[in-house]
């Protein structure tokens, strides 16, 4: 078909004042928007939330909502590893460390309107105990839990446990969840269905809309019980892709890159954005395989001086790590006497030029860019001084199959971080013989030992340095080779401020209702 | 100019005419081919950089010592394209070389043989071929364990039946022709038959559906090396390269731009060599 | 004299094929007039399709763009260098041609009244009139059916049908009755002529077969490797050939009444190795009078001497040739006719069915009947020719014969484990990569297994079917189609086998070839004692070859006789008919 010529001069020319009429209206909503402006966070999640129930998933980026919607009895303060009340405006531990008694705050209310009572506190976490759900271990040292009175609850240990708290605190600690909405929605599957995309809980934030792969809204609850928060929603897109996020936060469509922004280009920000980095518990390790070339001490120490972390920290992370100085976090101990490895070089090529062939395997737990840099540079370092490297990506659950496994690598690069703030999580999540991620199954009975003695004392100087003690003896006798522990580091655009980024959390998890615009 | 019965024009003619079916982009193509292939030959003798070894400072943008710049751990980016070039263009021809040895006798024996050998053999490929290939050799690799060498292999088990399909059409239409039937009339046993009566025949449009298919096999060697299933590091794969360095795309452009635009090359100049051998092959 | 419809100066034509650049027409000039029929005749390769694709513009594109120089214009229009929208319209009102693979033409997924109804302008009485007078008798069965329901015939005079609707100035018609038998010819051969006659159509006939130009043309062309040898009336071309290539063409002709007790009058293919050039003469290599200067200077057409046409040749004046036809050779064939020798193939209540394409996926196939009961038996010594329109099951009888395939019922009993075949087309039947030597010497592969006895038989072999034995290291496409064929029967010869079975081996050859094959044919049989059974549509090429000739319709045997005896007045209905169909120049001529 041919167009009449002043057929499409007349096209044209209405298209062009339809132009015109429409952004004269948008340019008019823009004038008017900050009258009706509510304050908005966005804030992107890497990997989708799998289940809203606090009981029931080991999220890692949706456990940040989770903790604004729920609350549990404590928690660590906002940028800190100390605990403080939450529901619980106080507690008393018994002398024989055995019973914990905690006494709620008033005129807390949940989300529909019911008022907590030690009842709820009490159904919630007998939930959590007794549901043979994901997260239920972390009460499995609970015997008893009772509410004397509405205000009141308390909780017998079979046996003391001094990171009970700890426990309580963690990111995936035990939350209290309306018991109206527990028992109207339980289908005789305690309710995890309907808890998996809905939640009642007495946080400051109610969850609005849950449309999974997409996108989650948090709304300011207005009758929230504490301080009111400084943002009226938080919308969460589910962005998988860091390039993506980056692009977006670039275009002004986020506000924050909470992790995995690369350390490289921090400091090449554009100027609009900035970075807020504390220290956290992410410490990067490689686990040795028993019987790998790393068994022979002049070989370790070669290696050792190699890959000596002193060397490339500020090559690879720039000012956003430090030294690993023991087997533990650097926040979750301060070692009286830190580790420190070889560093002459020169000395190792010459043990290797003797030694022969020295070749090292390392598998690298994650796909993350950071395990690549890390290990791309630990490469470069062995090499120096003869020793051939390679490293490659695990496949997903291959890292919880190496014990045994004859053609298992020699290391494994992995981030050592327990699910609570204590070393006792740490020895015995890691470390000791049953360890549940004692990746080579390695044994050493007598650093166990020392665990053990540990675990029974409750004077934090003469724990601590137990702890310290065993975990220079896991170090020594090669199990692992602690190598830095990474900041906390959250790309977001200028003046975002009070992010109450809390160490022992996941990478990048904003408290919601701390974070507000410095204005 | 007639040609007489028995006459040969001569070769410096034919060459001409050759070049001339191929085309400009065909020419361009084997040029360039060519070109790749010596490049993968000699690889680190083009520089003086030692592709592994840390020899600057990490993020130096391409200069004249450096014309890749270097990546993030201080090596000569232009020495890793060099050896990533390499293992690439010989993986991809390697796979594609065995699939095409393996798939052609399979096609050979199946369609010279007929009935229910044939039969049965069509239908095994057919399973394979409905199946996604890159895929399953994803997952075969992912069992296997990653490396140069498994990759291979589980290319190699899912890339064969193609070519089994190609030879075996081929070699069911020739052997209907007068000249095969010609030589079963003259007694001529089964393998010799096969090898000397059928097989050249098939071989033309087998060399076509190979060139044309080295760019398919870059690339399936490429998502496998960029989705970590490559070789380990520290060996220079151009997927591996490009994927490890994506998100720097917006700062330090030169580590993941450079080693996709070899690797667009190795597969822009496969297709147009594949392309002009074609036009030779089967005159279109 | 009236304008003529067609008026081609100084064609030339280059082609590629395969990366090569032939020069396929060399400076052609003729002219038609409105109402007559040219044929243009000349072996296969001569350029004859060429001619007919060049004046309705439709060059092969193969890889690179054809050359043409020179005019051609029709009706007024210069087809050279015309744009394809120009060309696109001639094709539609003023050439229209009928190929001889009629199936490509036709569009399969359309009914016949579909297809002629663009040309009919929707005029329903017009498709069937057309297709009536395209001498389809049940128009309305045709019009309703796909291409694929309709046999070779008929669609050969749809094509026609569609053609004349279009009321062409001229009409090319490239081979339309090779695939076809001869009853069929002939009824498309009247009504081409009548087609002439009526609508004073200008007709270019591309055939090989003299006898069917002698048929339907008025005026003849001769081409040889792309040039014109001679254009006259096909009376006085046919009388006095002033070129010797067509003086070998038509001396070379046989019909029911040739002599079939000496060879066949052909020249021995007197092909010479060497180059031609295009300064001389194309033909100068086959040539028996020519002279140095006829390699050194192309000769240019002029005057015929004896008659009024055009002739390009420096000797013609010693036209007619004492010499020519061979003469010398023309010994009478010796031997006594075998006729109670042992059995060398018997076929008994020979069945055979094949199934036809089904109407639908459920259904199951339904069987057609290709041999109904075939007896056939042929002794050492003998010759047998099996003759019947397309589809009279001659070609399944041949296959069971060979053993390429099996009959569904019936005894079939064979003398030699694996009798030799000789198939319709040479240059398909030899395999391209292996030289002529390794393709006859394989028969000997697994007795002989010396290879030098092995080339000396193949050398042997080479020189019995009459080619050099420096021959045996070329390849396939290294040699000519008569080369080819000569080559296939040295293969099947090469260890004399009990039984040899022709396939339509002549059907495609121009008359010198078709003549020298049924010579070789018969020289070997006899020589070597076999039996033979040739299979063909030509009852003159089976009166020749053939000891008895076995009429075969519909799947039975209708009739079986002395050779001798065919032009018999108790002959039965079948074979009268075949007998009236044969096209012979010598009966125009003698008109």
């Amino acid at each position: 078909m041919q167009a009449n010529p002043s057929d499409v001069v007349g096209r044209a020319a209405r298209f062009r004042l339809g132009v015109f009429l429409v952004g004269l209206l948008m340019a008019l909503l823009a004038l008017a928007m900050p009258a009706y402006a509510e304050e908005i966070l966005r804030i992107p999640y890497a990997i989708d939330i799998g289940t809203f129930d606090p009981d029931n998933g080991f999220e890692v980026d949706g456990i940040g909502a989770v903790n604004n919607v729920y609350e549990g009895l404590v928690e660590y303060a906002p940028g800190s590893t100390q605990i403080v009340g939450l529901l619980a405006k106080r507690w008393e531990i018994s002398n024989d460390g055995l019973s914990y008694t905690f006494h709620l705050e008033d005129g807390v209310k949940f989300h529909d309107g019911t008022a907590l009572t030690a009842q709820a506190v009490v159904g919630s976490f007998k939930r959590r105990r007794d549901g043979g759900l994901v997260l239920s271990y972390m009460l499995g040292n609970a015997a008893d839990i009772s509410a004397p009175d509405d205000a009141t609850v308390v909780i017998r240990l079979k046996q003391p446990q001094p990171s009970f708290l700890d426990a309580l605190a963690s990111a995936w600690g035990p939350k209290v969840i309306s018991p109206v909405a527990l028992t109207e929605h339980d289908k005789s599957d305690k309710a995890t269905n309907w808890l998996g995309e809905h939640a009642v809980g007495t946080g400051p934030f109610k969850l609005a809309e849950f449309k999974r792969g997409e996108r989650y809204v948090l709304e300011r609850n207005a009758d929230y019980w504490g301080e009111r928060p400084y943002f009226d929603k938080i919308e969460i897109p589910v962005v998988p892709d860091i390039g993506q996020q980056i692009l977006k936060l670039k275009a002004g469509e986020l506000d924050v890159v909470p992790t995995n922004f690369s350390f490289a280009q921090l400091s090449h920000l554009p100027a609009e954005l900035e970075v807020t980095a504390v220290p956290s518990m992410t410490q990067y390790a490689l686990f040795i395989k028993p019987r790998s070339p790393l068994d022979n001490p002049e070989i370790r120490r070669a290696i050792l001086s190699a890959i000596n972390p002193s060397l490339w920290v500020k090559d690879v992370f720039g000012p956003y790590a430090e030294l690993s100085k023991s087997a533990y976090q650097n926040l979750m101990l301060d070692p009286a006497d830190p580790i420190e490895y070889p560093s002459d070089i020169d000395a190792a090529k010459a043990a290797i030029a003797k030694l022969g062939d020295v070749n090292v395997v390392m598998g690298l737990h994650s796909t993350k860019a950071t395990y690549a840099r890390i290990s791309d540079r630990l490469i470069v370092q062995l090499a120096q001084i003869g020793v051939k490297a390679t490293a490659h990506v695990l496949p997903p659950g291959a890292a919880f199959a190496l014990k045994g496994d004859p053609n298992a690598p020699d290391a494994l690069l992995t981030i050592a971080s327990p699910d609570a703030a204590h070393p006792e999580n740490q020895a015995r999540a890691f470390f000791t013989k049953d360890a549940p991620l004692n990746f080579y199954g390695s044994s050493l009975p007598g650093a166990d030992a020392i665990v053990d003695v540990a675990g029974t004392k409750t004077d934090v100087a003469e724990r601590n340095a137990l702890y310290e003690k065993a975990g220079r003896l896991y170090v020594d006798a090669g199990h692992v080779i602690p190598l830095v522990d990474v900041k906390d580091v959250v790309v977001h655009a200028k003046g975002l401020t009070d992010l109450g980024l809390r160490p022992a959390f996941p990478l990048g998890n904003i408290d919601f209702a701390t974070v507000r615009w410095a204005r | 100019m007639i040609r007489g019965m028995n006459g040969q024009t001569n070769s410096p003619a034919r060459l001409y005419e050759g070049l001339r079916l191929i085309g400009w982009s065909g020419s361009v193509g084997i040029v360039g081919v060519l070109l790749i292939t010596i490049v993968a030959m000699l690889a680190t003798r083009l520089t003086p950089h030692d592709p592994y070894a840390r020899i600057a400072e990490a993020y130096l943008p391409p200069s004249e010592t450096h014309w890749f710049g270097t990546d993030e751990v201080g090596r000569d980016l232009f020495a890793r394209v060099l050896v990533g070039v390499q293992s690439t263009w010989l993986a991809s021809l390697s796979v594609i070389i065995f699939s095409l040895v393996l798939g052609s006798l399979i096609g050979l024996i199946s369609g010279a043989t007929g009935g229910k050998v044939d039969f049965l053999v069509q239908r095994i490929v057919d399973l394979f071929l409905v199946l996604p290939s890159t895929m399953i050799a994803l997952a075969a690799v992912a069992v296997l364990g990653p490396g140069l060498l498994n990759s291979i292999i589980a290319l190699a088990i899912f890339w064969w039946p193609w070519y089994a399909r190609v030879s075996r059409d081929e070699i069911r239409r020739l052997y209907a022709r007068p000249h095969v039937e010609a030589a079963r009339a003259a007694g001529v046993p089964g393998p010799r038959l096969m090898l000397r009566y059928l097989l050249p025949g098939a071989v033309p449009s087998l060399i076509i559906a190979a060139t044309l298919d080295v760019s398919n096999m870059i690339m399936a060697l490429s998502v496998m090396s960029f989705l970590g299933l490559g070789q380990p590091a520290p060996s220079a794969e151009l997927g591996a390269m490009t994927a490890r360095s994506l998100d720097s795309l917006t700062v330090f452009w030169w580590i993941p731009m450079l080693p996709a635009v070899a690797l667009f090359f190795l597969c822009f100049f496969s297709n147009l060599a594949g392309d002009g051998l074609r036009s030779v092959l089967k005159g279109t | 004299m009236v304008d003529p419809v067609l008026t081609v100066a100084r064609l030339g034509v280059v082609l590629a094929r395969n990366g090569e650049r032939h020069r396929v027409l060399d400076e052609i000039s003729f002219a038609v007039a409105p109402g007559e029929i040219l044929a243009v005749v000349g072996e296969s390769g001569a350029g004859k399709s060429t001619l007919g694709a060049a004046i309705q513009g439709l060059l092969p594109n193969d890889g690179s763009a054809p050359e043409v120089s020179g005019s051609i214009r029709l009706a007024g229009l210069e087809i050279v260098g015309s744009p394809p929208q120009l060309l696109r319209s001639a094709r539609r009102s003023l050439v229209r041609a009928v190929p001889q693979d009629p199936m490509g033409a036709l569009n399969p997924t359309m009914t016949i009244r579909r297809q002629l109804h663009e040309s009919a302008d929707g005029d329903e009485a017009l498709i069937l009139d057309s297709l009536r007078r395209a001498g389809l008798s049940d128009e309305r069965r045709i019009a309703r059916a796909h291409p694929h329901r309709l046999s070779g015939g008929e669609r050969q005079r749809v094509l026609i049908a569609m053609a004349m609707m279009a009321r062409p100035k001229l009409l090319i018609a490239d081979e339309p009755t090779t695939a076809l038998d001869v009853t069929t010819q002939a009824q498309l051969l009247q009504i081409v002529r009548d087609l002439a006659r009526e609508e004073q159509t200008a007709i270019i006939y591309i055939t090989h077969d003299l006898n069917v130009a002698a048929a339907v043309a008025d005026r003849v062309m001769v081409l040889f490797g792309g040039r014109m040898a001679e254009i006259g009336t096909l009376r006085q071309v046919a009388r006095s050939p002033q070129h010797p290539y067509s003086a070998s063409l038509f001396a070379a002709r046989y019909d029911l009444n040739t002599d079939r007790s000496r060879p066949l009058p052909t020249q021995r293919a007197a092909f010479r190795h060497g180059e031609t050039s295009d300064r001389g003469c194309g033909y100068v290599l086959h040539c028996q009078i020519a002279r140095t200067d006829c390699s050194s200077i192309r000769p240019r057409e002029r005057r015929a001497r004896a008659h009024s046409g055009l002739v390009a040749c420096h000797r013609s004046d010693e036209m007619p040739l004492p010499t020519l036809p061979v003469a010398a050779s023309r010994e009478a064939w010796t031997g006594e006719e075998v006729t109670d020798g042992p059995v060398a193939l018997q076929l008994m209540d020979v069945h055979k069915h094949f199934p036809a394409n089904r109407q639908r996926v459920w259904e199951s196939p339904r069987l057609i009947p290709a041999l109904r009961g075939v007896n056939l038996s042929i002794s050492l010594g003998q010759s047998v020719a099996v003759v019947g329109e397309s589809g009279s099951g001659k070609s399944t009888l041949l296959k069971i014969a060979a053993g390429l395939i099996a009959a569904d019922s019936g005894r079939v009993s064979c003398l030699d484990p694996r009798p030799q075949v000789i198939f319709q087309d040479p240059v398909s039947a030899l395999t391209p990569w292996l030289s002529i030597g390794d393709q006859i010497g394989e028969r000997m592969r697994p007795r002989v297994t010396s290879a030098a006895e092995r080339r000396r038989r193949v050398g042997e072999a080479l020189q019995h079917a009459g080619l050099d034995p420096s021959l045996m290291h070329a390849l396939p496409s290294e040699l000519s189609v008569g080369q080819c064929q000569r080559a296939i029967v040295a293969r099947a010869v090469v260890v004399p086998p009990k039984l040899l079975l022709c396939d339509e081996p002549i059907s495609a050859m121009d008359v010198p070839l078709a003549a020298a094959t049924l010579n070789l044919l018969n020289d070997l049989r006899r020589r070597l004692g076999l039996a033979m059974l040739f299979v063909t549509h030509d009852l003159a090429a089976a009166r020749i070859v053939a000891d008895r000739i076995v009429v075969l319709n519909k799947g039975a045997v209708v009739e079986e006789f002395e050779a001798d005896m065919l032009q018999s007045p108790f002959r039965g209905a079948v074979t009268r008919a075949l007998i009236e169909a044969c096209p012979s120049l010598d009966a125009m001529l003698a008109r």
